[in-house]
C-alpha cells in the first residue's frame, strides 16, 4: 500500500486529480444550479475539435482543446442568452459539431503518434511535470475566481433578474461562468477524458445534495466527495488494473448511492 | 391617526413605451409615485404588469418614453419560486443574496424576526418551506438593503388567506415606517383594500381611453377595468366617484 505513494506518477495524478476534483466540484454547483450541467458534455466534445487540430498540426493539443472549449462556450452563452433558442438543441448542435471536426481532424492526421482515444477517456497517469505546473495555475485561478465573485455568482445562477437588478455587468458573471466551465474541461480531458467529464462537474453536486442543507454546506461536501471519488479512482486503477477514468467516475457514482442511502435511511 | 406623507415624486413614468417586434405591450404609460405611497397596480393577465415592471427594474429597454427614480434606495420581491430547486439552499443564504455586502448572521436574524420567522430558520432549506414561509423569506431578502422603495411583483398568488393578511398587515407597517411600496397584483379586492392608491393596465384600455386610477376602497372602478371572467373573484361593493387621484396610467390611440 506504502508503495503506491511512492510512485511519481501517481503522486502527480493524485495532486492533479484533487486539483481538477476541487475546482470542477465547486464550479459544478453553479453550473448545476443554472441547468447548464449538460454543457460540460457540449463543451467536451467542443474541446475535441481542439485536440484534433492540435493532432493535425502537431503542436500540444492541450491548448488548442482548451481554445476550443472556451470557444464553443462562449458562442453556447451568446446564442442562448435571450431564451430565445432552446440550449440543449444548441449545446447538441455544438456537440455534434465539435466532434465531426475532431473526427475529421484525426482523421487527416491520423499518422500522428498521439490517439485521440487517449483524450476521450482521459490518461492521468501520464501526466507530465510541466502540465502538474499548468493545471495547478489553472486551477487555483479558476477556484480564487469563484471564492471571489461568490456571491455575486451565487445571485445570477439563482435569481438571475435580482442579478440584473443588484447589479451592473450581470451578463459578465453568466458569461464568466460558460468559460470557466470550458476551462475546467479542456482540464479535464487528461484526467477524466471527454466523453467522462460531466461526472467530475455533476456527480459530486448531487451526491452532496443528499445530505446537505445550505448551498455552502453542498460546495464543501461536493469537493469533499470529488477528491475521494478521485483518489479511490486511481488507487481502484492502480491496484485492480482497470482505467482510472472508469475508477473515478464509478467512484462516484457509488458515492452518489451512499448519499442516498444516508439519506433514505436518517429521513 | 393619519399617516404623514412626503409628497416628494419618488417615480416618475412618462409616456412610456414598450414594444416586442410588431407586438404593443405597454402603449405610452404615464405616472408618478410619491415618497411614501402605497400603490397597487392591477389589471388582468396579459395586461402588461411585469412588463412594466421588468422595466423599470432595468430589465427591458423601453421602445420610447421614459421613467426616472428620485433619490432611492430600491428593491423588489419576485413571485413566488423563482428558486431552483436543485441545490440546497438555506435561509440565510437566500436572504443574504440581497446585499451584495456580507451580512452578518444576526443582522439575517433580525430582518427575518421582522417577517416572523424566528432564528430557526437560518439554517433550514428553503427549498422545505411552505409557501407563505417562502414569500416571508423572499420579503426579508428585498429588505436586506433598507430599501425605501419595494416593487412586489404579484408576491401572494398560491400563499394561503391567513398569511396573505398578516404579510398585508407587515406592508402597512413598513409603509408606515415611510418604505414607498408598489404592489403588483390581480388580486383586486385585497389590493383595493390594502392600497392608498390603485393603478390598473388593461386591455380594454386599448380600446376605450378611461382614466384609470382610483382611490382606496374604490371597487367597482377597479371591476370596471379588471373584468369578472378574469380567472379572478372579486367582491363589489357600492362604489363613489374616485376621492383623490395620485397618478393615473393612460393609453392613448
Amino acid at each position: 500500500m506504502i508503495e503506491f505513494f511512492t510512485f511519481e506518477f501517481i503522486q502527480r495524478a493524485l495532486w492533479v486529480g484533487a486539483i481538477t476534483a476541487v475546482a470542477a466540484a465547486l464550479l459544478g454547483n453553479f453550473i448545476v444550479v443554472a441547468r447548464q450541467a449538460m454543457m460540460s458534455d457540449m463543451l467536451a466534445h467542443a474541446a475535441l475539435a481542439g485536440v484534433g487540430v492540435g493532432l493535425l498540426i502537431g503542436t500540444a493539443p492541450f491548448y488548442w482543446a482548451g481554445i476550443a472549449a472556451i470557444g464553443a462556450s462562449v458562442l453556447l452563452w451568446f446564442l442562448t442568452r435571450d431564451g430565445k433558442r432552446p440550449p440543449e438543441a444548441i449545446a447538441m448542435l455544438l456537440l455534434t459539431g465539435g466532434l465531426a471536426l475532431a473526427l475529421l481532424f484525426a482523421h487527416i492526421a491520423r499518422d500522428n503518434p498521439t490517439s485521440l482515444e487517449s483524450f476521450l477517456f482521459g490518461s492521468l497517469l501520464t501526466i507530465t511535470e510541466a502540465e502538474v505546473i499548468i493545471f495547478t495555475l489553472l486551477c487555483a485561478i479558476l477556484v480564487a475566481v469563484l471564492l471571489y465573485f461568490w456571491r455575486r455568482f451565487l445571485i445570477v445562477v439563482f435569481d438571475a433578474q435580482l442579478a440584473h437588478v443588484q447589479f451592473r455587468y450581470a451578463w459578465m458573471y453568466e458569461l464568466l461562468l460558460f468559460v470557466m466551465t470550458g476551462l475546467i474541461v479542456a482540464i479535464a480531458l487528461k484526467v477524466v477524458g471527454g466523453l467522462l467529464i460531466g461526472a467530475l462537474l455533476v456527480i459530486p453536486v448531487v451526491a452532496a445534495q443528499n445530505i446537505s442543507y445550505s448551498f455552502k454546506i453542498n460546495a464543501l461536501l461536493s469537493v469533499v466527495i470529488g477528491v475521494i471519488g478521485v483518489f479511490s479512482g486511481i488507487a481502484t486503477s492502480f491496484f485492480l488494473d482497470v482505467p482510472t477514468s472508469s475508477g473515478i467516475v464509478l467512484s462516484l457514482i457509488g458515492l452518489f448511492v451512499l448519499t442516498l442511502l444516508y439519506k433514505n435511511i436518517t429521513r | 391617526m393619519t399617516k404623514h406623507k412626503n409628497q416628494n415624486v419618488i417615480l416618475n413614468v412618462n409616456n412610456l413605451c414598450v414594444k416586442f417586434g410588431a407586438e404593443v405591450v405597454l402603449d405610452q404609460i404615464s405616472f408618478e409615485v410619491h415618497r411614501g405611497d402605497f400603490v397597487g397596480l392591477i389589471g388582468p393577465n396579459g395586461a402588461g404588469k411585469s412588463t412594466l415592471v421588468k422595466t423599470l427594474l432595468g430589465l427591458i429597454a423601453p421602445t420610447a418614453g421614459d421613467y426616472d427614480f428620485g433619490q432611492v434606495c430600491m428593491s423588489y420581491v419576485p413571485q413566488q419560486y423563482v428558486l431552483p430547486v436543485v441545490v440546497p439552499i438555506s435561509v440565510a443564504e437566500v436572504v443574504s443574496m440581497g446585499s451584495l455586502k456580507k451580512i452578518s448572521k444576526n443582522s439575517v436574524s433580525e430582518i427575518l424576526a421582522r417577517v416572523g420567522l424566528d432564528s430557526s430558520f437560518l439554517t433550514k432549506n428553503y427549498h422545505n418551506l411552505s409557501g407563505g414561509q417562502k414569500q416571508r423569506v423572499m420579503i426579508a431578502r428585498a429588505l436586506v438593503i433598507k430599501p425605501d422603495f419595494i416593487f412586489f411583483d404579484e408576491p401572494l398568488s398560491g400563499v394561503d388567506i391567513k398569511t396573505k393578511m398578516h404579510i398585508y398587515d407587515f406592508l402597512k407597517e413598513l409603509n408606515k415606517e415611510g418604505v414607498t411600496i408598489f404592489f403588483i397584483s390581480h388580486d383586486v379586492d385585497h389590493v383595493v383594500d390594502v392600497c392608498d392608491h390603485v393603478l390598473c393596465l388593461d386591455r380594454s384600455l386599448h380600446r376605450g381611453c378611461h382614466p384609470v386610477s382610483f382611490a382606496q376602497g374604490n371597487r367597482d372602478v377597479a371591476h370596471e377595468v379588471v373584468p369578472k371572467n378574469d380567472a379572478m373573484t372579486c367582491l363589489v361593493s357600492s362604489g363613489s366617484t374616485p376621492q383623490k387621484v395620485v397618478g393615473s396610467i393612460h393609453h392613448h390611440h
